[in-house]
């Protein structure tokens, strides 16, 4: 029921859990990340009878690599943006669905 | 991959190497072995008549000095093979890593993303807690992207080291067709005149192996460059805007 203390604090504990799991996805992917990040490999691990072929296969591999350890570290930053966003969202809450758009603006930013 | 593969895929580059740097020893020992006929029988031929034993043996000399250059050159290319398979091992190392270690726990967040932790928060209701339920998913499919690119990238590793070790096992049939060349060849040296069909023989099939090895190196260099692709098709999901919008990480906030 709105407005009731009680039910809105239920719903407050919620959004402060839900913060937490972001956080701690955050944590696992930078974890994820450090320890891809000792996953970099020589160009000559790639053999193939041919320096040349081994050094294409190394170059192919680096762009990957670089990619995921990309893509975690900004996994990381967002995981724990929509943590901060969801604790925003809790201290706004009063047991109503309706979202202002400076609200909403409080909560996720000004743009997608 | 399992550890069993990976394990499978380590004790075959194990074993291929063992295979090849024996059948490299067998080379050297039965071009030991060639000699040593060649000497036994022109000593020989020396009682017999002394003159044209002299004059054959300048002859061998110097087609047996050729010859031996030519062992040489093969073997040494051969071990600069087998020498430079030795970082395959991190290849298998690397690519078990991403599959054993980071695979797992990886596409375990896809679900925990997805998922709302405290039941009460289903009462959080209007336009901000449906934008949550897209931000939410839109993360969700970002790791379940990345998730697929990993495994992509773990198997692709894997691959190229498996292509690797089948190189090696490839040449050391050639290798070992080599070592049997020169036993048949030191068999059949019955008299002199042998000798030098037998340089001539053993020189041949040296040739031949190195062509052959040559020639494999070409092949395996191409499938390699072919597995390419593979992994060009993983990095697509970059290009997918609904997964990664502009090739990025999906963007939930932006303050």
């Amino acid at each position: 029921m709105a407005g009731d203390d009680k039910e809105i604090r239920l719903v407050r504990d919620a959004f402060a859990v839900e913060a937490k799991k972001w956080d701690e996805l955050a944590a696992e992917i930078a974890s994820l990340r450090s320890l891809g990040a000792t996953l970099e490999l020589e160009p000559l691990a790639f053999f193939c009878g041919n320096p040349l072929t081994a050094k294409l296969l190394g170059e192919v591999y680096e762009g990957i690599f670089r990619l995921i350890i990309t893509l975690m570290a900004d996994a990381e930053t967002e995981f724990h943006e929509l943590g901060r966003a969801l604790l925003v969202a809790r201290d706004l809450y009063d047991g109503t669905d309706r979202t202002s758009a400076s609200a909403f603006i409080k909560i996720y930013g000004s743009r997608q | 991959m399992t550890p069993e593969t990976d394990g499978t895929a380590e004790a075959a580059l194990r074993k291929a190497r063992a295979t090849l740097e024996s059948s490299l020893g067998q080379v050297d020992a039965h071009f030991g072995n060639l000699v040593s006929r060649i000497d036994t029988v022109l000593e020989t031929a020396t009682f017999v008549s002394p003159g044209a034993a002299l004059l054959f043996s300048r002859r061998v000399s110097s087609s047996l000095a050729e010859l031996g250059a030519r062992i040489r050159e093969a073997v040494t290319e051969i071990r600069r093979i087998l020498d430079s398979s030795t970082p395959i091992f991190s290849l298998i190392h690397v690519g078990t890593s991403w599959n054993m270690q980071v695979l797992p726990r990886l596409s375990a967040l896809v679900g925990v993303a997805r998922d709302i932790q405290a039941n009460a928060l289903h009462a959080w209701g209007g336009e901000a807690s449906r934008a949550y339920q897209e931000k939410r998913w839109g993360q969700r499919d970002g790791l379940q992207g990345l998730t697929n690119v990993v495994k992509d990238t773990s198997q692709w590793l894997v691959d190229v080291a498996v292509l690797n070790t089948t190189f090696l096992t490839d040449i050391t049939k050639f290798v070992d067709q080599l070592a049997k060349d020169i036993i048949e060849a030191a068999l059949e040296i019955a008299t002199v005149f042998g000798i030098i069909e037998a340089i001539d023989t053993v020189a041949g099939a040296t040739a031949r192996a190195l062509d052959s090895i040559v020639e494999t190196a070409r092949e395996v260099a191409r499938h390699t460059e072919e597995s390419i692709s593979m992994l060009n098709q993983a990095r697509t999901i970059l290009n997918n805007n609904d997964v990664f919008p502009g090739g990025r990480w999906p963007q939930a906030v932006n303050r």
